[in-house]
């Protein structure tokens, strides 16, 4: 805050001035921008990549920047500006009255306070008896110069004090950009990575960044490639949780008889097991892909056979061995091109083979099943066979034991390591022995269940 | 996303940055004087004082856009460097299998 006497020696007009150097410095920094646009304009016109887009992410933050600069610069130049000749205005009056005062004789003291001077006290003592009137005169035009000096300081600080306070304030507003050394050290890092040919120290963080873009891009295709394939995963469960549900409602149609098994086209065993993971059968070629109008899928609601027969407690025997009778006659589905070779008679041989357990100890069932699944195949005979709602994994343990054994995933081929070879050499003997037996389609009884004897469902 | 550089357009370019940085200086030091002035004409003002950190303020300002033009000119030139040092790069390649197919011809 400026004293009486500094008021007066003040010379407020250089703050005027230095609020034109300040506009001159706004229209500065505009020229700088404006140049600085014209090169970015420049290097753009020559450069296309994910570097330049960096560098002109970069170039617009300088140049937003810039641009809020200019306008605070501005801001504060008219501030100062306006403050300045307001003030100037002020320490000129303040001159004029201090000058008026003195020059009618009286006293100025620094506080500013006007007293009567020497003049004024000759004055009242030439007066005689109005001396004290006129000193009174005197003293109230003092007072009234005392009260005017002191207003006058007073809007000069406040004045002041604005015009400082708002050029504080706009001072604390001007902030830097931040730098960008600590990318540069990133990029200079980075050179020992780069290529040979590469000076190095100027690698640009631009090219960092399309580097860092695109790895972070493969990075993010990887990803996605898992994800997918876990959501694969994840539907292909929800269809598995989906068939078996459907399993079960289907076989509740099935009590009722009105609907056909193969009629549903989300039959449970057709996408159980995905594509891939449907089990190879050694020596088993692809049907050779029925004619439009060779297949006919055989009508099941003329079967006598109704999974209810088996009980409520038939779960256990029923489902493993017919779950095997139904992948033999998949099997025997796909090799019955003859047109003799449906029913059991087709299914039978290859059903030998794939579901041991289901000819050797289930003969008599397996042969139910299979004689509606001699046309249709296993994807239709395991969820009749399974009957009684159990959720059979017999199918997919199977596939993972029979898949491929040349092949020999699981690396259970050799016979040492292998917990099965028992089994399988026994299976082999067993196919041997019973394949031959297999009788002639002609031969064959009469395709009727009625007669036939279920194995004796568990009783509780 | 098209990849594309005049390198030596782009080199050019980036040597412009640099050069024309100091330009945001200019700004700053052109109210030094005025400003330092006005304060000492103007004992006891705080706005004299106050002109002498705004301009404080803003010469940090122009300095902090005079080092990211001339950081952004130096990436700009090291984009070209980069980029003439993969062309050369992949042009030695293609020459090294180019000489490798021919021995195996010959």
């Amino acid at each position: 805050m400026p004293t009486y006497e500094e008021a007066l020696a003040a010379n407020p007009a250089t703050f005027v001035d230095c609020a034109a150097a300040m506009s001159a410095a706004g229209t500065d920094l505009t020229e700088h921008r404006a140049e600085y646009d014209a090169k970015v304009v420049e290097i753009n016109a020559g450069w296309e990549d994910r570097a330049n887009t960096a560098f002109n992410a970069d170039a617009v933050v300088v140049d937003d920047h810039v641009e809020d600069v200019v306008s605070q610069v501005g801001g504060a130049a008219e501030l100062l500006d306006a403050g300045g000749a307001a003030m100037q205005s002020m320490v000129e009056q303040l001159r004029a009255l201090d000058q008026a005062y003195r020059g009618a004789g009286f006293e100025v003291r620094p506080a500013p306070k006007v007293e009567l001077g020497a003049v004024h006290w000759a004055a009242i003592a030439a007066a005689g008896p109005f001396g004290p009137m006129l000193q009174a005169l005197f003293q109230a035009r003092a007072d009234e110069g005392t009260v005017q000096l002191q207003l006058g300081l007073a809007v000069l600080t406040a004045t002041d004090a604005a015009t400082g306070a708002g050029l504080v304030g706009a001072a604390e507003e001007l902030k830097p950009l931040e730098d960008k050394a600590s990318a540069m050290e990133r990029t200079e890092r980075r050179t020992d990575v780069a290529d040979d040919d590469q000076s190095g120290d100027d690698t640009a963080d631009t090219g960092d960044r399309d580097r860092d873009g695109t790895t972070r891009q493969r990075d993010d295709d990887g990803k996605d490639k898992d994800q997918e394939k876990e959501k694969d995963e994840k539907d292909e469960d929800e269809k598995d949780g989906d068939g078996k549900d459907e399993d079960t409602e289907q076989e509740l149609g099935e009590d009722e008889g009105s609907e056909a098994p193969q009629e549903d086209p989300e039959q449970p065993g057709t996408d159980a097991p995905g594509p891939d993971e449907r089990p190879e059968i050694p020596g088993y070629e692809p049907p050779p892909a029925f004619g439009p109008g060779e297949y006919t899928p055989p009508e099941f609601s003329g079967s006598d056979w109704d999974p209810a027969e088996l009980g409520d407690g038939a779960e256990a025997p029923s489902g493993g061995l017919a779950g095997g009778g139904g992948g033999g006659f998949g099997a025997g589905a796909g090799l019955g091109t003859e047109p003799a070779a449906s029913g059991p008679g087709s299914g039978l041989p290859v059903g030998g083979m794939v579901a041991g357990p289901g000819g050797a100890a289930g003969g008599p069932a397996a042969g139910g099943p299979g004689a509606r699944g001699g046309g249709l195949g296993g994807m239709v005979g395991a969820p009749g066979a399974r009957g009684a709602g159990v959720n059979d994994d017999e199918y997919e343990r199977e596939s993972f034991l029979t898949e491929d054994p040349e092949e020999d995933v699981w690396g259970i081929g050799t016979a040492e390591n292998n917990p099965y070879v028992d089994f399988q050499e026994e299976q082999e003997a067993e196919a041997d022995e019973e394949a031959p037996p297999a009788p002639a389609p002609d031969e064959l009884p009469p395709f009727a269940l009625p007669g036939f004897d279920l194995p004796e469902p568990k009783q509780n | 996303m098209n990849v594309y550089m005049e390198v030596e357009t782009v080199r050019g370019g980036g040597a412009d940055l640099r050069a024309i940085a100091p330009g945001a200086r200019r700004a700053s030091d052109r109210v030094k004087a005025p400003a330092e002035t006005a304060a000492a004409g103007n004992a006891g003002f705080l706005t004299g004082d106050a002109g002498v950190r705004w301009q404080a303020a803003l010469g940090e300002v122009t300095a902090g856009v005079e080092r990211r033009v001339a950081w952004q000119g130096e990436q700009v030139g090291g984009s070209a460097d980069d980029m003439e040092g993969a062309d050369a790069g992949v042009g030695r390649d293609f020459r090294r299998i180019g000489q490798r197919l021919s021995k195996r011809e010959g």
